[in-house]
C-alpha cells in the first residue's frame, strides 16, 4: 500500500491536469476576489471578506472531477492497473491508494482556494466572523470535497470504458443540478404578502401562506437530501447558511464510507480484461 | 483523381449511420428529453398552485443545458474517429481532409439540433395542451427557436474543431465541457452586470414617522464606456447568448443568429486550416 501511494503521489506531482487544476483554482480564487473587492470599494460598499471568500467552494467539485477522471482513466488506458495486480498488489490496496490520491489532490485544490481567497485581505480586511467562523465553514467545505473524492473515485474506478471521463465530469453537473433544484424548493418563503408603508413605519398586510413552501416531514427529507449531495453542502457554505453542521458532516462521512465500501466490493469482482 | 470521385455524401451517410447507433447520441437525447419532462412538470405544478407560469418561460430553457450535453457528445462522437482509426481509413480510401472535417461538422450540428428536439418534443406535444400554449406570437417563438438551433450548431462547430485537432479524447472531453460551463456562467455573470440601471430612481421612505425623500443618484454598479462594449460583445458569444435567448420577447434581434453563423464560419475555417496540416500519425 505504501509503495502504491508513493507511486501515485509521484505520478500526481508530474500530472499536467493536477497542476492545471491547482493553478486554475488558485488564479481564479485570487483574481475573482480582487475583482469583487475592487468593485465594491469603487461603489463605496462596506463588505466583509466572507461574503466572497466561499464563492469558489461550488466549483471545487468540478476540478476534483476533472482530475479524478483523467488520473484514474490513465490507470486503465496505460494498463497500469493490470501491472499493479501482476506484481502482487491486491485490488483493495489499488482502490484505496487511488482514493487517497484523489483525496489528497482535492485537499490541495481546497488549499489553493483558501490561499487565493486571502488576496482580498489587504483590500477589505480579514473575515468579519473571526477565525472560528472561517474554520467552521472550511470544515464543512472539506467534508464535501472528501465526499466528492469518494464519489468520483467510485465512478472512475468502476467505469473503464472510453466514456468514463465524460461520465465522471458530467456527474458533478448532475449533482449540482439536483442540489440547486432542492435548494430552490427549500428557499421558498413560508408566507407571501404585500408591504404597506404607514406613518408608524413598515407594516406587512395580507400575509398568506405560500403554496410552494414545503413543510413538515417533506422539508426534513429535502434538507437531508441537500446534505447528502456534496454540491448541496457547497451551496450552503457559499450562502453562509449551513443549517445543521453535524448532520452535514455525518452525511459526508456516510457518503464517503458508502461509496468507498461499495467501490471496493464492486472493484473486487470487476473484469479488468 | 480518386479524391474527385469520392463525394462528401458518402462520409455523411457513414456518419449518420454511426450516429443512429451511437449510445452517446441517444444518451444525450434522453437527458434532454428527461429535462424537458421535468421542466414541464414544474410548470404544470406551478400553474395548478395558481402561480402564472407561461409555457414560453419553460420552453427556451433547453439552450442552457444543450451546450454542456453536446460538449460531451461531440468529444465522444468525433473522438471515436481517432481512437478507432477511422480517420486514417477514410483518408486511405481517398477522402479529402476538408470533406472529412465538414462531414463531422454537419453530423455534429445536426445531432445538436436533434438533441434540442428531444427537449422541445415533450414541451410542445404535452406542454401546449396542459399549459395553454405560448403567450408570444408563433413567429417570435419560431425565430428564437431558430436562433437557439444556430447557437447550438455554432457550439458544435467549436467542439468539433477541438475534437478533430486533438487526438486525446479524454482531454478534448474535459476542454469542451469546461468551455461549455465557462460560457454559460460567463453569460449569467454578464447578464447580471449589464442589467444594472444607470440611475437609481428617487425613493420615498419613512424614518421615525417622517417621510423622507432620497434623490435619484447614479448607480455605481452601472457598467459604462469601453468596459460595457466589451461586456456586450462577450454577451453575444454562443453559449453566453443562451441567457439572452431564454428571455425570448417579441423583439427579433438579427445580431444573435449572425454572430452564431460567423462563429460557425470562423471555427470551420480555422479548424479546417489546422486540420489540413495536422499529423494524423
Amino acid at each position: 500500500m505504501t509503495n502504491l501511494l508513493r507511486a501515485n503521489f509521484f505520478r500526481m506531482r508530474r500530472d499536467h491536469m493536477f497542476w492545471m487544476c491547482f493553478g486554475t483554482v488558485l488564479a481564479c480564487s485570487a483574481s475573482f476576489m480582487i475583482l469583487w473587492c475592487r468593485e465594491d470599494i469603487q461603489r463605496g460598499f462596506q463588505v466583509k471578506l466572507e461574503q466572497y471568500y466561499f464563492n469558489m467552494v461550488m466549483s471545487l467539485g468540478f476540478f476534483i472531477a476533472m482530475f479524478a477522471a483523467m488520473f484514474l482513466n490513465a490507470e486503465y488506458s496505460d494498463g497500469t492497473i493490470r501491472n499493479k495486480l501482476t506484481v502482487g498488489c491486491t485490488r483493495r490496496e489499488v482502490y484505496l491508494a487511488n482514493f487517497l490520491t484523489v483525496l489528497n489532490a482535492s485537499l490541495f485544490f481546497t488549499a489553493a482556494w483558501l490561499i487565493g481567497g486571502c488576496a482580498g485581505i489587504p483590500m477589505i480586511g480579514p473575515w468579519g466572523f473571526g477565525l472560528g467562523g472561517v474554520a467552521f465553514h472550511v470544515l464543512i467545505a472539506v467534508g464535501s470535497t472528501v465526499a466528492f473524492a469518494a464519489i468520483f473515485t467510485f465512478l472512475g474506478m468502476l467505469l473503464s470504458r472510453r466514456t468514463a471521463t465524460v461520465t465522471v465530469v458530467l456527474s458533478w453537473f448532475a449533482l449540482l443540478l439536483v442540489a440547486s433544484t432542492v435548494e430552490n424548493i427549500l428557499s421558498e418563503p413560508e408566507f407571501v404578502g404585500g408591504i404597506l408603508m404607514t406613518v408608524d413605519g413598515m407594516q406587512t398586510i395580507n400575509q398568506e401562506p405560500n403554496p410552494r413552501y414545503v413543510s413538515g416531514a417533506l422539508r426534513t427529507f429535502y434538507e437531508v437530501v441537500r446534505d447528502i449531495i456534496p454540491a448541496g453542502q457547497a451551496i450552503q457554505v457559499q450562502n453562509l447558511a449551513v443549517l445543521s453542521p453535524l448532520r452535514a458532516l455525518l452525511c459526508d462521512l456516510g457518503v464517503t464510507v458508502l461509496f468507498t465500501l461499495g467501490g471496493l466490493a464492486l472493484f473486487e469482482r470487476k473484469d479488468l480484461k | 483523381m480518386m479524391n474527385a470521385k469520392l463525394s462528401i455524401n458518402l462520409l455523411l451517410r457513414a456518419n449518420f449511420f454511426r450516429l443512429w447507433r451511437s449510445a452517446s447520441f441517444w444518451a444525450a437525447v434522453s437527458v434532454m428529453f428527461g429535462i424537458g419532462v421535468f421542466e414541464l412538470a414544474v410548470g404544470v405544478n406551478a400553474q395548478r398552485q395558481g402561480i402564472p407560469v407561461p409555457l414560453d418561460n419553460r420552453y427556451m430553457l433547453f439552450v442552457l443545458m444543450s451546450g454542456v450535453v453536446l460538449s460531451a457528445f461531440c468529444s465522444l462522437f468525433v473522438g471515436a474517429e481517432y481512437s478507432d482509426g477511422v480517420i486514417r481509413n477514410k483518408i486511405a480510401v481517398g477522402h479529402s481532409r476538408a470533406n472529412l472535417y465538414l462531414a463531422n461538422l454537419v453530423t455534429c450540428s445536426a445531432a445538436g439540433i436533434l438533441v434540442c428536439l428531444g427537449y422541445i418534443l415533450p414541451m410542445t406535444a404535452v406542454g401546449i395542451p396542459l399549459m395553454g400554449g405560448f403567450t408570444l406570437p408563433p413567429a417570435s417563438i419560431l425565430w428564437f427557436t431558430l436562433c437557439a438551433f444556430l447557437m447550438t450548431a455554432s457550439l458544435c462547430a467549436v467542439f468539433t474543431m477541438a475534437a478533430l485537432l486533438n487526438q486525446n479524447k479524454a482531454v478534448v472531453a474535459i476542454i469542451c465541457i469546461f468551455l461549455a460551463y465557462f460560457l454559460l456562467f460567463l453569460g449569467i455573470y454578464l447578464n447580471s452586470r449589464l442589467a444594472e440601471q444607470a440611475v437609481i430612481p428617487a425613493r420615498e421612505y419613512i424614518e421615525n414617522g417622517q417621510i423622507l425623500v432620497r434623490e435619484a443618484m447614479p448607480n455605481p454598479a452601472y457598467v459604462q464606456g469601453l468596459k460595457r462594449t466589451i461586456f456586450e460583445v462577450l454577451y453575444d458569444l454562443p453559449g453566453c447568448q443562451a441567457v439572452q435567448l431564454i428571455a425570448a420577447s417579441e423583439a427579433r434581434p438579427i445580431r444573435l443568429p449572425l454572430i452564431s453563423a460567423c462563429t460557425i464560419l470562423a471555427s470551420a475555417g480555422a479548424g479546417l486550416a489546422l486540420f489540413r496540416r495536422k499529423d494524423l500519425k
